[in-house]
């Protein structure tokens, strides 16, 4: 599912979904190389370190919600699941998006895909 | 539900919501979707805020290296993990890219045209 991909993961995504990329073919990268960033929490430092970052605050690089694996397990294909719901902002950004829409993104097709 | 592939519906569905893994990385993201003028709702707002964020931090990290910029205004956000360690590649970044933004404008590559964006500044 992951070949030729590679991954960082916040110490807040548990071992589990480190195991499924590598499982499926994925590699593991330093979070300024990895081609996809993972993290289940917009709080934990080291997620905290690259919404803090020049890239980050450029533009040129965004967080995924480590949810977006646990949807492609379940399904057991990357094929149907939209990676572009998973965008984890900023805890800021989040509150901000929980008053103007009422939910996060993510959890929009986590219901669909129930 | 609605089918995701389902591009006829890309009037609610944006270039976000629509595009595959295979074409879309933690790099690319912003720049795959930031072309698209129909971002659906959930998108748009996702954008938007982020690019409060954005600015907002910027300017955190701007008062931090000019002190003389930090006119009176406290704010109430703590300075944050690393503080240190990122205004230092902060400044060095910004020695390199920022500076021509305080002159008058240059020709300006696109980051420059971003950032101009981001603080309201045209
Ligand atoms: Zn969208």
């Amino acid at each position: 599912m992951f070949k030729n991909k590679s991954a960082w993961f916040s110490s807040s995504v548990p071992e589990a979904w480190h195991n499924f990329w590598r499982w499926e073919g994925g590699s593991m990268a330093d979070c300024r190389r990895a081609d996809y960033l993972f993290s289940e929490d917009a709080t934990c430092a080291d997620t905290l370190r690259i919404f803090e970052s020049k890239d980050y605050l450029w533009n040129q690089v965004v967080v995924f919600h480590s949810l977006f694996l646990s949807v492609c397990e379940r399904r057991q294909s990357v094929k149907s699941v939209c990676i572009g719901h998973y965008v984890l902002p900023p805890a800021s950004v989040q509150d901000e998006l929980r008053q103007v829409v009422g939910r996060l993104i993510w959890e929009f097709e986590y219901e669909q895909s129930v | 539900g609605i089918p995701v592939e389902d591009r006829s519906l890309s009037h609610i569905r944006c270039a976000g919501c629509v595009l595959p893994f295979e074409e879309v990385t933690s790099r690319n993201f912003a720049s795959l979707q930031s072309p698209c003028q129909h971002s659906c709702e959930l998108h748009k707002v996702l954008q938007e805020a982020t690019e409060r964020f954005r600015t907002r931090h910027c300017n955190l990290l701007f008062r931090g290296q000019y002190q003389d910029h930090s006119v009176g205004q406290t704010d109430p956000e703590p300075d944050r993990v690393s503080a240190a360690e990122s205004q230092k590649s902060w400044k060095n970044w910004n020695n390199v890219r920022l500076t021509p933004i305080r002159k008058e404008a240059r020709k300006s590559p696109l980051p420059q045209h971003r950032w101009n964006k981001h603080n309201g500044v045209s």
